[in-house]
């Protein structure tokens, strides 16, 4: 009788402190982190353009979970690939993704105002809504992430209601109707041989 | 060279013939000139048009003719408006239509719109397909905004929804643009959100929106029908209002055109800042004609005026220059009364013959009274003897020089061109004329105004030569061999100098029709000269349309297919496509509710701030759609504080705004619902349906069928001329119009005179030979002319002077005047061995350089012309006669002087230069009447 009730409380004390970093750090702070990482960055006279792009890219990769996005991204097609097939496609989106996205920061975060709003939890999924706010102009963006065991990590991004993550399943889902998997993931090679 | 008994004799009778019949010649030669001017007055006319340049029993006038009688010869002068906005071009259009109705005797017809109404309900067949379909591609991308709209119809839902594509283009963009099939990334069109940020602007500050916020959405021919039917050009940078003139001939034509004028400057004047103008075949050639004309009369008496002054100049008399110039006006007025029996018109060419003729003739005088300032030197007076030995000594070489003047314009009477032809004709005959008067009335006149006192005759006329200048020329192989060498360069530099066929750029530049011929093509490409064929059927009409359109050389063609929609199946098929999307939406005339200022200045940051960064982002290329986003980024910027503001009328402002929206997007929408199900189902136009002006200009009575050719490039440049007219002869070779009859015109003009140019230079050589009886004297003979023409062309190459068709009149000019003076020369060191001793008299020389001068101030008067063409002939001519005095007075006595040491003192053969013989022989006695002049 006492062991069992022993190793409970073992895997209850590992399950806590395995969560701790994630119950540490609240959705918000997580967002406001990366972004304020992001903007030194975009601010800093003393960094070259490929330095500055290089730091961000580099923020990106750490704060994306390109698995998880890529296979949602696939929807029911992700369950009909071979395992190289979804290695490849993870490897090849997660590529793509990053550049795009950095693409977006380098375009749209400069010395911007950005006013956080309300933040959602689920379970262990959670929201924070922010706003650029410029004179006359403003979007707002939305952080989805969800928790691990390292703490909080983004999967998507909704800007002014559109969410990329949304975007990807659609044009992807439409490329592989019309034409195949195949097709898709040729172009998706061909474009990062391009920007390589 | 002693005279002869019988030449002596015959002179002697000539001379007291002069002296009895000087009066009544007098008398009887003004008597013919007033008879003559009269006869001019009263049948002269005067031809314009091109066509008369050509022979009318060619083909191809004969086809323009037919044409013209077919389809009536419509539409000769254009009024071109520079369209600033088109509801005011219109406006002015219509003005001017109102005016020009109360001339109904001077413009019978007027085409400048095509009332739309009975083609609306086929407006969208009359799209081309590539705008259909963009129309319908349109449609369809946009149906969930459309349905959007419908469904919640506010303006805060459009905007939303303008936002919601917006950024879905954005981010699908960025991160799967790559998956796209297109190359370039299509950037979105904003026209219409900047039109209704502009309606909201103007709402705002509480005036009403101008224009309809929809119209942006569909192509130009369809977001006004109002506009439509009236004849803008392709770019819509001009309206083009056509006006057929009454008129035909010069002076009606000048009088229909410069009352056209007048009244398009009145109307225009209710109109500040807009610009007209008129232009158009009929303008061209009257303002052509007129600018001549007026140049040509100023010409002429500059040119006699100065001819004159020079002559007074040089005898220092001004009895003689009067006699001179008597002479040259009666000569003048025969040659008119000759002119109006024999040809009964002057054209285009002709009109110029005055001055050159005056330039030419006038010589005569000049040889004939520098040679009796010579003989009367020794006397120290005027005498019978003297004149008979100034007659005799002077007249072969006037006679032949005359006849060499002749010899040179004869063969343009022989070319197919029948300009040149008639020209060649008027001059030939002019010179004779001229000859006649000088050689009767000068002496005859002398006798009167001078009274030559009679005496006996010399047994010889007393030899009195003083050489030109005193000059002894110890040297003549230098200047022979620059000769030669001018006239090799010359040879060379001919290469270089380039024709130029571009007959407007004979035009006077300042021409009001010339300026707005140029300004269509140059901002339009549109020219009102266009290529003409006709064909028997509709199916043969199609056919050749569709083969024209093929042709690179052509922009478009104008036929009664242009007036009716094609392709009808394809484009139903395309409306079919759009319908189920028309049917399904509904917009209410009125939006659903207000929208909150709050929300909407919320929705509209947003889209600001994606048009902000669009603009950063755009490429060099795209500056038009930057544009268009600077545009909605400031119209933005301007909306969103008003909307935050606090202000009592924002909610009442906003309000009227949303009604506006609504109800033009209603009405937008129910009248391009009603284009497409009546583009549907009812029945297309046909023939029948088509305007009476339409049917008229485009379908004969007797059925055919006209097709109009407009060129893509410039053709009146001679390439694209050529190329054009080339093209259209591959699809029918019986086509005609204003370009086929301008090539054949540039080509037939010059290759004419080339050719004329040609064979009067051999008929010239054949003369001299037989004239001196020797090859070496008639090329001595050309040495004026071969090596004045090399240092000519020299000059052109020098002076980047083109020849042009103006100018090229110029070679016939320059054979006959410098055979003349070589003629002169040569013939006084034949006949006379005084004259071979010193080479060149001064009397001579004096003859020569006053006869070439004068000859210059004759062309040069044409340089005060503004037509660019008679100018540069005035120009080319002046440096032409300057050139051949140069060689006249300078190379030919160094070759004289070089031959002269060779020369057999006694020809076995005399040439016939002996005019005593010749008189002998005209006036001699019948065998059994014997007199003292036999001998």
């Amino acid at each position: 009788m006492r062991r069992p009730l022993w190793i409970f409380s073992l895997a209850l004390a590992v399950f806590w402190v395995w969560t701790m970093p994630a119950r540490a750090e609240s959705p918000t702070a997580y967002a406001r982190g990366i972004l304020d990482k992001v903007m030194s960055l975009q601010n800093g006279a003393a960094l070259s353009s490929q330095a500055r792009a290089n730091a961000i890219h580099g923020i990106i990769e750490r704060s994306f979970d390109f698995a998880m996005m890529a296979k949602n991204s696939l929807g029911s097609t992700y369950d009909s690939i071979s395992a190289g097939q979804r290695q490849d496609f993870t490897s090849t989106f997660s590529y793509l993704f990053q550049d795009s996205y950095t693409r977006l920061v380098l375009n749209f975060l400069k010395k911007e105002n950005i006013q956080y709003g309300a933040e959602r939890r689920e379970g262990d999924r959670a929201q924070v809504a922010t706003t650029i706010v410029r004179p006359n102009e403003n979007i707002p963006v939305t952080y989805l992430m969800h928790a691990t065991g390292q703490g909080w990590i983004l999967y998507d991004v909704i800007v002014d209601g559109v969410s990329i993550l949304h975007n990807y399943q659609t044009q992807f889902g439409q490329a592989i109707r019309t034409k195949s998997f195949g097709f898709l993931l040729n172009k998706m090679e061909e474009q990062r041989r391009a920007l390589q | 060279m002693p005279l002869r008994k019988h030449e002596k004799s015959s002179c002697a009778s000539l001379m007291r013939g002069f002296r009895l019949c000087a009066w009544p010649i007098l008398i009887v030669a003004v008597v013919l000139a007033v008879a003559s001017v009269y006869y001019t007055f009263t049948h002269l006319t005067v031809r314009t048009s091109r066509n008369d340049l050509v022979a009318s029993n060619q083909r191809l006038i004969q086809q323009s003719e037919k044409m013209d009688k077919a389809f009536g010869g419509r539409d000769g002068m254009v009024v071109v408006v520079e369209n600033g906005h088109p509801r005011r071009a219109i406006k002015f259009a219509e003005d001017l239509a109102t005016e020009l109705r109360r001339y109904p005797e001077h413009f019978p017809e007027l085409f400048y719109h095509i009332n739309p109404e009975s083609f609306k309900h086929s407006a969208l067949l009359y799209l081309d397909d590539k705008d259909l379909t963009k129309i319908k591609d349109s449609l369809l991308g946009q149906q969930s905004l459309l349905s959007g709209l419908a469904a919640n119809p506010s303006l805060l839902t459009f905007y939303q929804l303008v936002n919601d594509q917006m950024a879905r283009a954005m981010i699908g963009e960025l991160f799967t643009g790559f998956l796209g099939e297109k190359e370039k990334k299509e950037l979105p069109d904003v026209s219409l959100l900047n039109a209704s940020l502009r309606g909201l602007v103007a709402s705002l500050e509480g005036k009403k929106p101008q224009n309809s916020l929809f119209s942006s959405f569909f192509p130009k021919e369809l977001s006004d029908l109002g506009d439509a039917g009236y004849f803008f050009t392709d770019n819509d940078k001009f309206l083009l209002f056509l006006v057929t003139p009454k008129g035909d001939g010069y002076a009606s034509r000048s009088l229909d055109l410069a009352l056209l004028r007048d009244v398009v400057h009145r109307v225009q004047a209710r109109y500040p800042g807009l610009q007209a103008g008129v232009t158009g075949p009929d303008a061209l050639e009257a303002d052509e004609m007129h600018s001549s004309m007026q140049d040509i009369t100023l010409a002429t008496w500059l040119s006699l005026a100065g001819q004159l002054c020079l002559m007074i100049l040089f005898f220092w008399s001004l009895r003689r220059t009067l006699v001179e110039g008597f002479v040259l006006i009666l000569g003048l007025c025969w040659t008119f009364g000759l002119v109006t029996l024999v040809v009964g018109h002057l054209n285009l060419l002709s009109l110029i013959f005055a001055p050159l003729m005056l330039g030419l003739t006038i010589d005569y005088g000049i040889h004939w009274f520098c040679r009796l300032e010579e003989e009367e030197g020794a006397a120290g007076h005027c005498s019978t003897e003297v004149l008979a030995c100034t007659f005799q000594r002077s007249a072969p070489g006037i006679v032949y020089a005359g006849l060499a003047a002749v010899v040179s314009f004869v063969p343009l009477a022989f070319v197919g061109f029948k300009g040149l032809a008639e020209l060649g004709i008027i001059l030939a005959m002019g010179i004779l004329v001229m000859l006649i008067a000088t050689l009767v009335l000068v002496p005859s006149l002398v006798i009167i105004t001078e009274k030559c006192t009679p005496g006996d005759f010399p047994q010889e006329c007393p030899p009195q030569p003083i050489p030109f200048l005193h000059l002894h020329w110890r040297r003549p192989g230098l200047m022979v061999a620059l000769g030669v060498m001018i006239t090799a360069l010359g040879g060379v530099a001919l290469h270089y100098v380039p024709f130029d066929l571009n007959p407007l750029h004979l035009q006077n530049p300042s021409a009001e029709s010339v300026v707005w011929e140029y300004k269509l093509i140059e901002d339009s490409k549109y020219s009102t000269s266009y290529g003409a064929l006709a064909t028997a059927s509709l199916k043969e009409l199609q056919a050749r349309s569709e083969a024209l359109k093929k042709l690179p050389t052509v922009s478009h063609v104008e036929s009664v297919l242009s007036f009716l929609p094609h392709q009808v199946t394809e484009k139903r098929q395309i409306l079919r496509e759009m319908l189920p999307v028309i049917r399904s939406i509904n917009f209410p005339g009125a939006p659903a509710g207000s929208s909150d200022p709050q929300k909407l200045a919320g929705i509209l940051s947003r889209l600001n701030f994606k048009m902000a960064e669009a603009v950063k982002n755009l490429e060099k290329e795209q500056a038009a759609t930057k544009e268009q986003f600077v545009e909605t980024h400031r119209l933005i910027n301007q909306i969103v504080p008003r909307l935050l503001a606090d202000d009592p009328q924002l909610n009442r402002r906003l309000a009227d705004y949303g009604k506006y929206f609504f109800s033009d997007l209603r009405d937008t929408w129910d009248q391009f619902r009603d284009y497409v199900i009546s583009g549907l189902n009812a029945p297309v136009p046909t023939l029948a349906d088509l305007p009476r002006p339409v049917r008229q200009r485009f379908v004969s009575p007797d059925g055919l069928y006209l097709i109009r050719v407009f060129p893509s490039e410039d053709t009146w440049n001679f390439g694209p001329l050529k190329r054009f007219v080339k093209s259209l002869w591959s699809v029918d070779p019986n086509s005609v119009g204003d370009p086929v009859l301008l090539y054949n015109f540039t080509l037939g003009f010059r290759n004419s005179i080339l050719w004329a140019a040609g064979m009067a230079l051999l008929a010239i050589a054949v003369m001299l030979v037989l004239l001196f009886r020797s090859l070496t004297m008639a090329l001595l003979a050309l040495i004026p002319l071969l090596v004045g023409t090399g240092l000519t062309i020299n000059l052109m190459w020098l002076l980047n002077l083109p020849f042009n068709q103006a100018n090229v009149l110029f070679v016939p000019l320059v054979l006959g005047e410098g055979i003349e003076f070589g003629i002169i020369i040569l013939a006084r060191w034949r006949l006379e061995e005084s004259a071979r001793a010193i080479t060149l008299p001064a009397s001579t020389a004096k003859g020569v350089a006053l006869a070439a001068l004068t000859t210059t101030l004759g062309f040069g008067s044409l340089m005060v012309s503004g037509h660019r063409g008679t100018f540069s002939l005035g120009l080319l001519a002046t440096v032409g006669s300057l050139s051949v005095l140069v060689a006249s007075l300078s190379i030919l006595p160094a070759f004289l002087r070089l031959v002269e040491k060779g020369y057999n003192l006694q020809p076995s053969v005399k040439p016939s230069l002996g005019l005593g013989r010749w008189l002998h022989r005209m006036i001699r006695k019948k065998t059994d009447e014997k007199t003292a002049l036999d001998l």
